[in-house]
């Protein structure tokens, strides 16, 4: 479908992206996910063809039928829904008949269709999303690139566009989809987490979570203490991570027992503060900590 | 290929009707324009107000002033008592033309105290100039109508001073002579030779003033025969329409174009352009053909209103301007695209494009002669294509040349246009990547 071979990309004197190699065969949905900076949308852009590489190549082994959400809106806003879409199926090609009754298909999938002439400028966030999405797969793209498209969404907005995305893979195109919401990145079937550049894993979202060498243990209501605990615990060598959430303070470590028993001492003294529960790492624990590791190394 | 650029140009229609401001001013600037240019960008002054401190009073200044208030330009409003008045009318813009004639004033001044002083507000540079023409002229007049005055006299004079009385009888010799005559033999022979001395000293005169009449000025042929070609009137409006033409496509298409590219650049359409399976060539020309149109509407505009509003008389042929007319607008079109690839927002390319289109307003010789401008400045004129543009144009509007009589000015718009589109696309190209 797609092959990256040490694909580059270097803007001025910032290297942006660093040579990177891999190649998608499967059908399914790629995630893509980092800190800001991390290099998401120039791998995106690259992979979508909107960005020539600085070395390397991007193969698209599936002809050039590709759709591109960008990260901005990239639609006319002077145009309404309709003749967006009615425009990128001309230039894809798309013969008139099948167009309409594709573009029908697709309002009516969106939830689109009583707002079809309506101003692309004039639409909600969420809207704004899904036309762009159903302006990329018109053309019924092999492989569809969507650069964070649940930014800047609400909640409701964020699981129609999922389910939208769902739809795609169902007519048999690909999905690239980088994300900023972590939780999103459960609905992939693979993950790349990128950091400064690199792409420093790629694994389906099930093994980032098993192979995760940590456990979470949360201390439910600790409002109270959190400042106080807080640097005691993070210099403690036992621990990898302590932050707070909410008002819940989370730890990870290796040493789990090790670990519940100093949060259990420390939790005695105190009133008020809640028990220690155990809980499965969240994606963000994921690959909050594989980041800090790869910074871990590249700093050693 | 066709359908996607038709696909481009239909696009970029239907966003140019919503874009109202922009389609008024595709529209509305030509015309108005024309306006100003028709119009009100005049340098011939139809009023002229004139005041005058007379301190002379006599026949030959009031003899002036009712010259010149006879002319059908020239107002006379009155008269001040000094020079102090004449500055304020001058200063509060009452004026246009204060004449200060002097004591002893005469037409035909002897020295430099009889001359007649005139002043004019150079601050209204146009006004004064044409005052100063137009007064030059009057004056120019009453010294021919002065010197044939003149003449007349001098000839009168002449005429009279032929005829003296002679008291020829009364000298001795002639009394003896005639005393040795019988009275009527002596009546007779003074009258026939009072008439013969008549005749001859008329003669001389005649002679004398046919030669003082060679040597004598004629005011009626001082004044040079003038004929002016091609804008027999020397109407300004006949100057400017020729050059509108060409200013208005420079302006409309470069501006437009770098606005329209850039535009999408900003708006992060350009990307979904480039994901597509739009190549760029075809993306160049489906953005440039709209302008390309709309730009040739406003030529064809610009042109009909100027032959038939403004009357301005076109004596070429309409094809091969209209070519060469292209040929300009294909390289304006590579100027907006070349503003287009250096420019990353609106703004950069609306500054770019005033930068380059400014400039070209004042150095082509749209309105200013080149001939007027010093070497440093003239070497600007000639990078810019419009400077080419606006002689053909004048050449084809008012002479009635064929654009092929302008050789240099023609190559130098094709290279400008094969120059700019190769860059710009080139460069438009590259910048995509």
């Amino acid at each position: 479908m797609l092959e990256m071979k040490e694909v580059s990309k270097v803007y001025g004197r910032h290297q942006a992206l660093q040579p990177v190699s891999f190649s998608l065969e499967k059908e399914g949905i790629y995630g893509v996910v980092g800190p800001d900076g991390a290099g998401k949308t120039t791998l995106l852009r690259l992979m979508a063809g909107a960005l020539r590489p600085s070395s390397g190549e991007v193969i698209h082994t599936t002809g050039a039928k590709i759709g591109y959400v960008p990260q901005t809106f990239g639609m006319y806003e002077d145009m309404s829904i309709a003749e967006n879409l009615h425009f990128y199926g001309q230039l894809n090609g798309v013969p008139a008949p099948e167009r309409e009754k594709r573009i029908r298909e697709l309002l009516d999938r969106t939830g689109l269709a009583p707002f079809s002439d309506r101003l692309a400028g004039a639409l909600s966030g969420g809207m704004k999303q899904k036309l762009a999405i159903a302006t990329a797969v018109l053309h019924r793209p092999g492989l569809v690139v969507l650069d964070e498209p649940t930014n800047g969404v609400d909640p409701v907005s964020r699981q129609e566009v999922w389910e939208i995305v769902r739809s795609v893979l169902r007519e048999g195109t690909t999905v690239v989809i980088s994300t900023q919401y972590l939780e999103g990145a459960g609905l992939c079937d693979e993950v790349f987490l990128m950091h400064q550049g690199r792409i420093i894993g790629r694994k389906s979202p099930s093994a980032f979570v098993s192979e995760f060498p940590y456990h979470v243990w949360v201390v439910r209501d600790a409002g109270s203490v959190r400042v106080e605990w807080l640097p005691r615990l993070r210099q403690e060598p036992a621990i990898a991570e302590a932050y707070a959430r909410g008002t819940d303070l989370v730890v990870l470590c290796r040493e789990k027992e090790r670990v519940k028993e100093m949060l259990e001492t420390l939790r005695r003294d105190r009133e008020g503060v809640g028990p220690v529960e155990e809980e499965p790492a969240s994606y963000e624990d994921v690959f909050t900590q594989a980041v800090k590791e790869a910074e871990g190394r590249e700093s050693a | 290929m066709f359908r996607r650029i038709g696909a481009m140009v239909r696009k970029e229609f239907l966003q140019l009707r919503r874009d109202k401001r922009t389609l008024a001013m595709m529209i509305l600037l030509p015309v108005i324009w024309l306006i100003a240019f028709g119009y009100a960008v005049n340098f011939d002054i139809n009023t002229i107000r004139v005041y005058a401190v007379d301190r002379a009073a006599n026949d030959d200044s009031r003899e002036v002033l009712k010259e010149i208030d006879g002319e059908e330009k020239f107002v006379v409003y009155g008269k001040l008592k000094n020079e102090q008045e004449a500055k304020k009318v001058l200063e509060e813009n009452t004026a246009d033309v204060v004449l200060i004639f002097p004591e002893g004033y005469r037409r035909m001044p002897q020295k430099d105290s009889e001359k007649l002083r005139i002043q004019v507000d150079g601050s209204r540079l146009f006004t004064a100039q044409s005052a100063l023409r137009k007064i030059n002229e009057v004056l120019f007049d009453v010294q021919k109508k002065s010197m044939d005055d003149m003449k007349q006299e001098i000839q009168d004079r002449m005429k009279q001073g032929a005829a003296p009385e002679m008291g020829i009888q009364d000298q001795p010799q002639m009394q003896a002579l005639l005393r040795s005559m019988p009275p009527e033999r002596a009546q007779a022979f003074i009258e026939d030779l009072k008439k013969t001395m008549k005749e001859q000293a008329q003669k001389q005169m005649d002679e004398r003033w046919k030669e003082m009449e060679n040597e004598f000025p004629r005011p009626g042929l001082m004044k040079p025969e003038v004929d002016v070609l091609y804008n027999p009137d020397l109407k300004s409006v006949q100057y400017m329409i020729p050059g509108l033409v060409g200013l208005v496509l420079i302006f409309i298409t470069t501006l437009m174009t770098a606005l329209g590219i850039v535009r999408e650049k900003e708006r992060g359409t350009l990307e979904q352009l480039v994901v597509s399976p739009l190549r760029s060539m075809e993306l160049i020309l489906g953005k440039l053909l709209p302008y390309f149109l709309i730009a040739l509407v406003d030529f064809l505009l610009v042109f009909l209103v100027g032959v038939r509003v403004f009357d301005v008389p076109f004596r070429g042929d309409f094809l091969p301007f209209l070519l060469v007319s292209l040929l300009f607008l294909i390289g304006s079109l590579g100027m907006g695209l070349l503003i287009s690839t250096v420019s990353q927002n609106q703004q950069q390319a609306m500054q770019l494009a005033v930068l380059t289109l400014v400039p070209q307003f004042i150095l082509s010789g749209f309105v200013f002669p080149l001939e007027a401008m010093p070497w440093g400045i003239r070497w600007l004129s000639y990078l810019m294509p419009l400077t080419y543009f606006i002689p053909v144009s004048r050449g084809v509007f008012l002479k009635g040349l064929s654009p092929l009589d302008y050789t240099l000015p023609l190559a130098v718009l094709g290279l400008y246009a094969f120059l700019f589109i190769i860059i710009a696309s080139v460069r438009f190209r590259r910048s995509l990547a």
